[in-house]
């Protein structure tokens, strides 16, 4: 069991690592087509040979420090296609690499998103009580009904066309994360509630403990543990439902990659049939939201 | 006890909920910009006062409020309005995809509680054994897989053994009824498969769960000293106190069941609702996206009230309350 913690672990830690700089580790820019290789199966093309460190297409670190060096790479003309290439000719690894950066990036903070508006909700409707505590709980009754899909096809409509990139995704999941944290407020406002006519809690109010205090030293430490399991389960939720909205068309637009939108070329029968190392991306999502799974976990 | 007034105020909360999904989704179909009619009017076949007058028509030359108070006042009176797309009543349009979607979903679901339940009993009652470890193992990759990448997956493996993968039938109207029925199974294996597998791991688990949390029950072990069998004390004694939690996610499965099937639906081609609402969505069919919000909610609700009902049932602790 502990091998299997230090395996997800260190996935995760891997997949983070890409994440943050996908241009080191994909080997060619992931939307340079090569036209020449249309879903090329993995392998070395051209007379390629792997060299390490090599100097590659320039980039940026973090959109800032420029750079040159890749992982690995070949001496032109020669093409390296870890993961085969797509219809294009583009190098499905970099592409995996690079939407890894986006999913990665929208799913952990949407969850922080959710759970800071479930906590602040929560306490708030389960220490004041009274019409606040009514109104939030209708409220959310009414956000837990409300069918997702219909909302995001709407803002992605209403979103002007210049928010495509990824700011737009970022805002749709800033609003999924809205919604979402109706179920999981509810949960804190019952524990808040709980808490609430506990004797330390009097007790450090008849001292005198303003509000702020309570919170932070009496209530807040009670929340951290689910507070942390809300967390660590819903970043893989958060992976699925981009997957998901990419796959059916609501995410970036071409030519960016992102890990749901990777799949959409599996809804043709000839790539569904003949060209397995399209599923890499499949693969990859399952691996990691199992590699969550198993970190949330307690021991 | 469940009294009258406990039901008007369920109802009647049910209502207020309804009310603000659709004046919601009504606001956010009215905020995006573009609509049908601006679509159809690229095409040069039709002329401009035609346009004008279907906008006329339906209402929608109209200001928000009124043609929010027209929709209402229709479906109050049992009429959904009119799809643009599919060029007649959303009613008929919604009745004929509806059996699709219960089909694929009564299927689905009646195999995913039935090799649930008894997965999760296999494993409680082999506890820490070889069996309970590739039962979880099963379930914790189940878990991590997308509803699309196990449809996809699942596509691939149909097309490698030859199954249809898409659509409700291929078989011509001409052929016997048997030979239609068989056609229909054949359609619906890969669809229900894949919605069966997206509920099975949460229905292992959550049984699992249950009956392990009953079994170390005070009264399990009052019943085992009195010399009661492994399986009477599983069978009898646990699983009937597991079946108040589990009831819970019952009714969960119930109410997801529009937005669970919608993506399976989706890639499937399997014309259901949840096809039908990915089509309106795209090509802006007001109406239609409306209405079919409006059934999700409904489809919710029940849900909720039935899991309710279930769990008032099994634990009478929380009947009293």
């Amino acid at each position: 069991m502990r091998s299997l913690r230090f395996a997800a672990w260190l996935t995760l830690a891997l997949v983070s690592l890409i994440a943050i700089c996908p241009d080191f580790f994909a080997t060619y820019s992931p939307t340079r087509q090569y036209r020449d290789l249309p879903y090329a199966a993995p392998g070395f093309y051209k007379g390629a040979s792997l060299h390490w460190f090599v100097k590659g297409e320039p980039y940026r670190v973090l959109g800032i420090i420029p750079a040159s060096r890749r992982l690995i790479g070949s001496p032109e003309p020669g093409r390296i296609f870890l993961l085969g290439s797509d219809e294009f000719g583009r190098d499905w690894y970099s592409r995996l690499c690079h939407g890894a950066s986006i999913s990665l990036l929208v799913a952990p903070l949407a969850a922080a998103i959710s759970l800071a508006l479930a906590v602040c909700l929560g306490i708030v409707a389960g220490y004041q009580g009274g019409w606040i505590d009514l109104f939030l709980v209708k409220a959310s009754e009414v956000f837990i009904v409300l069918p997702w899909f219909y909302v995001v096809v709407a803002l992605r409509a209403a979103l002007p066309l210049t928010l495509s990139g990824p700011l737009g995704l970022v805002i749709v999941f800033a609003v999924l994360a809205g919604l979402g944290s109706a179920t999981p407020a509810r949960v804190f406002r019952g524990l808040v509630q709980s808490l609430k006519n506990r004797e330390f809690l009097l007790a450090g109010h008849a001292a005198g403990a303003s509000t702020g205090r309570l919170f932070r030293y009496h209530v807040l430490p009670f929340l951290l543990p689910t507070m942390r399991t809300q967390f660590l389960v819903s970043v893989p939720a958060f992976i699925v439902t981009e997957v998901t909205l990419s796959f059916l068309g609501l995410g970036i637009a071409e030519p960016t990659p992102t890990w749901g939108s990777m799949l959409i070329p599996l809804q043709q029968y000839v790539v569904l049939t003949s060209y397995p190392w399209m599923f890499a991306p499949a693969v990859v999502v399952v691996v990691v939201c199992l590699a969550l799974q198993i970190v949330a976990r307690e021991q | 006890m469940v009294t009258l007034t406990s039901i008007l105020a369920r109802l009647g909360n049910a209502l207020i909920v309804m009310a603000v999904v659709a004046l919601l989704t009504f606001v956010l179909v009215d905020v995006t910009p573009g609509s049908y009619l601006q679509d159809l009017s690229t095409n040069p076949q039709i002329s401009t006062e035609t346009i004008e007058r279907m906008r006329v028509q339906f209402g929608l030359d109209q200001p928000f409020y009124r043609k929010f108070l027209r929709w209402s006042a229709s479906v109050a009176s049992g009429d959904l309005g009119y799809s643009f797309v599919y060029q007649r009543p959303v009613r008929s349009l919604i009745a004929e995809r509806i059996s699709n979607t219960v089909l694929l979903n009564v299927v689905a679901l009646t195999a995913a509680w039935t090799l649930g339940l008894m997965l999760g009993l296999a494993a409680a009652a082999s506890r820490g054994s070889p069996v309970d470890w590739v039962i979880s193992a099963f379930t914790t990759i189940l878990l991590a897989a997308p509803g699309v990448v196990l449809a996809v997956l699942l596509l691939a493996g149909a097309a490698r053994y030859g199954f249809p993968i898409g659509g409700l039938s291929a078989a011509d109207e001409a052929a016997g009824t048997s030979q239609r029925v068989f056609d229909l199974l054949r359609h619906l294996t890969v669809p229900a498969t894949a919605v069966a597998l997206v509920w099975l791991p949460a229905i292992v688990r959550h049984t699992r769960a249950a009956l392990l949390a009953a079994l170390d029950a005070p009264y399990v072990l009052g019943a085992r000293s009195r010399g009661i069998g492994h399986w009477r004390l599983l069978l009898v004694h646990a699983l009937r106190e597991a079946l108040a939690p589990v009831s819970t996610l019952f009714g969960l499965s119930l109410s997801a069941v529009l937005s669970a099937s919608l993506v399976v639906e989706v890639v499937m081609a399997w014309p259901g609702i949840g096809q039908l609402a990915y089509d309106a969505v795209f090509k802006r069919d007001i109406f239609l996206v409306v209405d079919l919000a409006q059934l999700s909610a409904i489809v919710l609700l029940v849900g909720n009230t039935v899991a309710d009902a279930f769990l008032r049932r099994l634990d009478p602790r929380v009947a009293d309350a």
